[in-house]
């Protein structure tokens, strides 16, 4: 077993920290994130759900910056990456379909920003790593 | 390397092909899926969301089979077991909250089954190997 370094491991939390805060607003307050979103077709079952594997990728990702092996590593982040790039291609999709309010369009984007700005650094500490 | 023993690595297959099923029905056919299952909030982005996630676990659970070592697929397992008793416990809680016909309370409830008995195969399988 090789040990994963400092940087994966802190990269690894960062993402954790921020699947947490999603994880939160979607899971334990959706009614007031919808509220904020501005969101059409509220469907508080989805918000849950949506926010529970947030939740789940959090604790995942985690457990293996606690057992701190490359290969528990690898594997989370790898799914890392391809669920954000599967989160921004769907949230870039619903703008096809979806009546957003101007507000709803702002919080959109801004989560597309996030989602944008994480798989970048995570990229960069996987491909890193690989090396 | 500890090699993924030949039932964990079945189990692993089953766990891809239903989750292939499932990401199906939500991203692909979303709006077909909500008239299957008379759905009383329609939202088809978080409907692809949710598909999304599912073909991505189902993905994952292929590459944790055909990598075949008992380190990287372990916690695959373990985020699948997670995921599934997530998704069983909120499933049975909305039945609170959510209005539903009796149509999407049937379908609701073979989700809660299906995903049940497979949060029960994975935990004993995964247990199975661990202790041998």
């Amino acid at each position: 077993m090789v040990e994963a370094s400092k940087e994966v491991k802190i990269v690894l939390l960062i993402n954790a920290i921020v699947a947490l805060i999603y994880g939160f607003m979607y899971f334990i307050i959706p009614d007031i994130t919808n509220q904020l979103n501005d969101g059409p077709y509220y469907n508080p079952q989805f918000y849950q759900l949506f926010g529970g594997t947030c939740f789940t990728l959090a604790i995942i990702a985690l457990l293996a910056v606690k057992r701190g092996e490359w290969e528990n590593l690898k594997t989370v982040l790898e799914l890392g990456i391809l669920w954000l790039i599967f989160v921004l291609i769907i949230n870039f999709w619903s703008f096809a379909y979806m009546p957003y309010s101007t507000t709803a369009i702002a919080s959109q984007a801004f989560d597309i920003i996030v989602v944008i700005i994480i798989i970048i650094v995570d990229i960069w500490v996987y491909l890193r790593e690989s090396k | 390397m500890t090699e993924l023993s030949k039932e964990l690595k079945i189990v692993l297959i089953i766990n891809g092909i239903a989750a292939f099923i499932y990401g199906f029905l939500f991203l692909v056919i979303p709006e077909i899926y909500y008239d299957l299952s008379d759905e009383p909030y329609p939202n088809v982005h978080l409907q692809r969301l949710w598909g999304g996630t599912i073909t991505l676990l189902g993905i994952f659970a292929l590459i944790a089979w055909k990598r075949g070592e008992w380190e990287t697929g372990k916690i695959m397992v373990e985020l699948a077991m997670g995921w599934l008793l997530l998704v069983c416990i909120l499933s049975l809680a909305s039945f609170a909250y959510v209005k539903r016909s009796p149509t999407n309370i049937a379908s609701t409830w073979s989700d809660v089954i299906v995903t049940l008995i497979f949060f029960l195969m994975d935990l004993y399988f995964y247990l199975k190997q661990k202790k041998g």
